[in-house]
């Protein structure tokens, strides 16, 4: 009944569509990089623990402190201080010996993973949040990678819909 | 024949000039009289004569969001917000997707399911992941019901939702109307003018509609309340439902949910007439393509591979 007389109703009703005033999208705004230094928990290095105690320069299994931090990220070209000067933690070190904040990272990264940066620089890699008209977020490289061991772990996906586990997985749909 | 001075004529003519909604109110009202319950009788009659949403002034459709909002304060027990944002001049949305990110997790399907009111039982999910066999685009062989930890070797994933076509099959499959495409590319559907015959449904390439078998099943708790009219409010039994890209957020400048779901970063979300967005970005800098291009749907949305 409903099939049949909702569209008749309409024919008899014989007017035109109502127009809507589009509306002018919000303004465009600022690409922001969510800063990392916030989220750090002992920064500034050299104001905590490093003005007490200076860094170990040996290679060693870590302990002690910072205690269950691997190197796995070109672990026998490279130790702590070749981002972390020993004489500026509070930045890192670029491989020509400029240093950056820790807000800056991806220009550390950048220096090997160029094509990423590039990428990244364009809103093409990374994640992002708040607004596609902006201002948008974007996460830095080490909200996601950790540098230091930068293989990704393996998820494990939420659970699908019933009727799909149903098919055991089959084809698609 | 009668005299068109007689006043006794005019006063009958002037009281038979009633305007066909208020006619056909006043009889739902007496043929619903004697009901158990009348407010629900009563709506459902509104609901019956709706008009088009396209015909809809703003006035009509402050009452009827005000009617569709009691409703579900009356079967739900929940106070939710219908809003019906216009699309933004200038913005002709777009969506892109990395496949070399996505790692499968189905985070985009939950939060889709979450932001879009969707039955949990049955389970309805606008979007699927599928597990694709590396080096093949053949969807005919990947898998939906995949578990265990993900990314698995041998396999990429491939989310597949609605794509927004410009040339969209379901539109021109509806007899009816009740589904058409927005100034900004959006494909929405009046749930109120779908009568579900799934024709839409069956001309799609992507699997991207869904028919409510049965009632949506959805707890108080988790009904969203912040709903748009033509996205994500609660669907009737019986009529046909799809990705909006999040229609109510996106024309407020949010992301959809699924974008903002995604932990990897592989969905890329914004405004196709925008040179500096992230989508564009996308379409200038990395080789894309649509799925089923044979269809010949011109999709708005894009995969690709870095």
């Amino acid at each position: 009944m409903r099939l049949a007389l909702g569209p008749s109703l309409a024919l008899l009703t014989a007017c035109a569509d109502r127009p809507r005033a589009p509306r002018d999208p919000p303004e465009a705004g600022l690409v922001q990089v969510v800063p990392r230094t916030p989220l750090l928990s002992a920064w500034p290095c050299s104001e905590g623990c490093h003005a007490r105690r200076a860094p170990d320069p040996t290679r060693r299994p870590l302990r002690e402190f910072h205690a269950g931090r691997t190197l796995d990220h070109g672990p026998t070209l490279r130790w702590c201080d070749a981002c972390h000067p020993s004489d500026d933690l509070d930045r890192l070190r670029l491989l020509g010996g400029d240093r950056v904040t820790f807000d800056n990272a991806d220009q550390l990264c950048g220096q090997c993973h160029a094509e990423r940066h590039r990428d990244w620089s364009r809103g093409i890699h990374g994640a992002q949040s708040g607004s596609w008209a902006g201002p948008t977020l974007r996460r830095n490289c080490v909200a996601c990678h950790d540098p230091h061991a930068p293989q990704r772990p393996m998820f494990n996906p939420l659970p699908p819909a019933d009727h799909d586990r149903a098919y055991g997985g089959g084809a698609h749909p | 024949m009668s005299d068109p001075e007689d006043p006794a004529l005019a006063r009958a003519f002037e009281r038979a000039r009633l305007t066909r909604r208020s006619f056909l109110a006043a009889f739902g009202a007496a043929a619903a009289a004697g009901c158990a319950d009348r407010a629900e009788r009563s709506a459902l009659w509104e609901a019956f004569v709706q008009q088009h949403y396209k015909r809809l002034t703003e006035d009509d459709k402050r009452v009827i969001f005000a009617r569709l909002e009691a409703e579900v304060r009356r079967r739900h027990g929940v106070q939710v917000t219908i809003a019906d944002p216009a699309p933004l001049r200038g913005v002709e949305f777009g969506y892109a997707l990395n496949l070399s990110a996505c790692v499968g997790c189905r985070r985009c399907e939950h939060a889709c399911a979450v932001e879009n009111n969707t039955s949990r039982d049955p389970t309805v999910r606008y979007l699927k992941v599928l597990q694709m066999e590396s080096g093949s685009m053949d969807v005919e062989r990947s898998r939906v019901g995949y578990q265990g930890p993900v990314p698995a070797a041998g396999h990429f994933y491939m989310p597949v939702q609605c794509q927004q076509c410009r040339d969209a099959p379901c539109v021109r499959a509806c007899p009816v109307g009740a589904t058409w495409t927005e100034p900004d590319g959006i494909t929405v559907v009046d749930y109120n003018w779908c009568i579900g015959c799934r024709y839409c449904e069956a001309a799609c390439p992507y699997f991207a509609r869904r028919f409510n078998f049965s009632e949506p099943d959805l707890r108080p708790s988790e009904i969203n309340p912040d709903q748009g009219y033509l996205s994500n409010r609660l669907r009737p039994v019986g009529v046909v439902e799809k990705c909006t890209f999040c229609l109510h957020r996106v024309r407020r400048g949010e992301y959809p949910a699924c974008l903002e779901a995604c932990p990897t970063g592989a969905r890329k979300f914004g405004n196709l007439l925008d040179p500096a967005s992230e989508v564009r970005q996308v379409l200038d800098h990395k080789r894309v393509y649509v799925l089923h291009e044979d269809a010949g749907t011109s999709p708005r949305f894009y995969y690709f591979f870095d």
